[in-house]
């Protein structure tokens, strides 16, 4: 097994791929090296020539270097990562198989393939969002797959820490992470449409409209900030309007790819 | 002016990822594809010379599904909405992903029906996938 690897100014990716990208059966991995560079770098038994990589790119590919490298996707991905994503310029969420976060740098080890383990815009937004607030008292996460949003509020400090799934697997997993990774959450399998829903300082909701609406009816008055995603720009209103007409105004907004995600906060302040 | 519903183009193509394309009964352009790709990496899945072309990008709780137009055409595709987030749905999970395009050529536009099935195999850390696309001229 080899890899190939090459670096390309950043603005010139998409025509780079357009040339080389039909030419790696087994795709490319991106990974910014430099301010307005990136490295495109494929792997396979069987790669293209030199000359031919070259001919098929409307850029110079600098760098351009061959290397033998395992078979094992698990030993690939320990030394050259590739599934780590950083939040806000803070946080690393990474999976067991990629490799630690720079000295420094706080990350979240999240094993398993339950929703939420970070690579999905929507957690990528509430993690965000959650960075911007202090915590003050305990967190709720609705759908919390495999714990990602509930384990890193637990890690910044809120306290007491739950989190519910109606899937059972993903429950299993979100244990098993927060034992990977030191915090203090407890997990329940639980349908969220019907389920007693728990009330704390802060909710997290990376859920669909459905799930937004329950919480609104359930709403207590001891909640300060609600963290939602897991709808897209034609769902914002209906979602908004609900928390509004239960007193929680939005304070902070992003987008990625469609997708929504919002804190929400006491209008009192 | 190149047919842009050549098989033996779109084969061409995609030979370096295993493309298979043939001409379809009553005319058109069936192309196919099926392989495993890992986690966080960016593959073509399918290919239509001068049309369009597909990359996925499987991650860890997710699926990246990106057309890519190639040529001056304009492209428009439509998800059909039952599968926009199948992954985060249980009993949508094993339905395929489908769009629907068409390429704006003034006076001879091309409609694309694109299908594309996954399974994701955790152990080898990858998303095997069975990508097919019809592409035909609408009927007169």
């Amino acid at each position: 097994m080899q890899r190939v690897s090459f670096r390309i100014p950043a603005d010139s990716r998409e025509d780079v791929l357009d040339g080389v990208l039909p030419m790696l059966p087994s795709g490319i991995v991106e990974r910014h090296v430099a301010e307005g560079v990136t490295e495109l770098a494929s792997f396979g038994a069987a790669l293209p020539a030199e000359q031919a990589l070259r001919a098929a790119s409307p850029v110079e590919l600098e760098a351009l270097a061959y290397e033998d490298v395992p078979a094992d996707w698990r030993e690939r991905r320990r030394r050259f990562g590739g599934g780590a994503v950083m939040i806000a310029g803070r946080l690393m969420v990474r999976s067991p198989d990629d490799p630690p976060a720079p000295e420094g740098v706080p990350e979240l080890v999240i094993g398993g393939g339950g929703f939420g383990s970070g690579s999905h815009p929507t957690t990528q937004m509430c993690l965000a969002l959650l960075l911007g607030i202090e915590p003050e008292g305990g967190a709720v996460d609705y759908g919390c797959g495999s714990g990602t949003l509930a384990i890193a509020a637990a890690k910044l400090g809120w306290s007491p820490v739950s989190g519910l799934d109606r899937e059972a697997d993903a429950i299993e997993e979100a244990k098993a992470n927060a034992a990977r990774n030191g915090a203090q959450a407890a997990f329940a399998h639980a349908d969220i449409a019907t389920a007693d829903m728990p009330m704390a300082e802060l909710l997290l909701a990376n859920a669909p409209p459905p799930v937004q609406a329950r919480i609104v009816s359930e709403l207590g008055p001891q909640v300060r900030h609600v963290i939602v995603s897991g709808f897209v720009e034609g769902e914002m209103e209906e979602v908004r309007a609900g928390y509004e007409a239960v007193g929680l105004v939005p304070v902070q907004g992003m987008a990625a790819d469609s997708w929504i995600a919002m804190r929400l906060g006491r209008g009192d302040g | 002016m190149a047919d842009l519903l050549d098989p033996e183009e779109a084969a061409r193509a995609g030979a370096a990822f295993g493309q298979l394309a043939t001409r379809m009964d009553g005319g058109g352009l069936l192309i196919s594809a099926a392989r495993l790709v890992e986690f966080n990496c960016r593959a073509t899945i399918l290919i239509a010379p001068g049309l369009f072309r597909f990359d996925l990008t499987p991650l860890q709780e997710t699926l990246g599904l990106a057309p890519r137009p190639l040529g001056d055409h304009g492209l428009r595709w439509q998800a059909e909405e039952s599968v926009w987030d199948s992954y985060r749905d249980q009993a949508s999970r094993d339905a395929p992903l489908e769009l629907r395009g068409v390429v704006d050529i003034p006076g001879d536009p091309i409609l694309a029906w694109v299908h594309v099935l996954t399974f994701t195999d955790r152990d080898a850390g990858a998303v095997h996938f069975v990508a097919k696309a019809e592409i035909k001229r609408p009927p007169a």
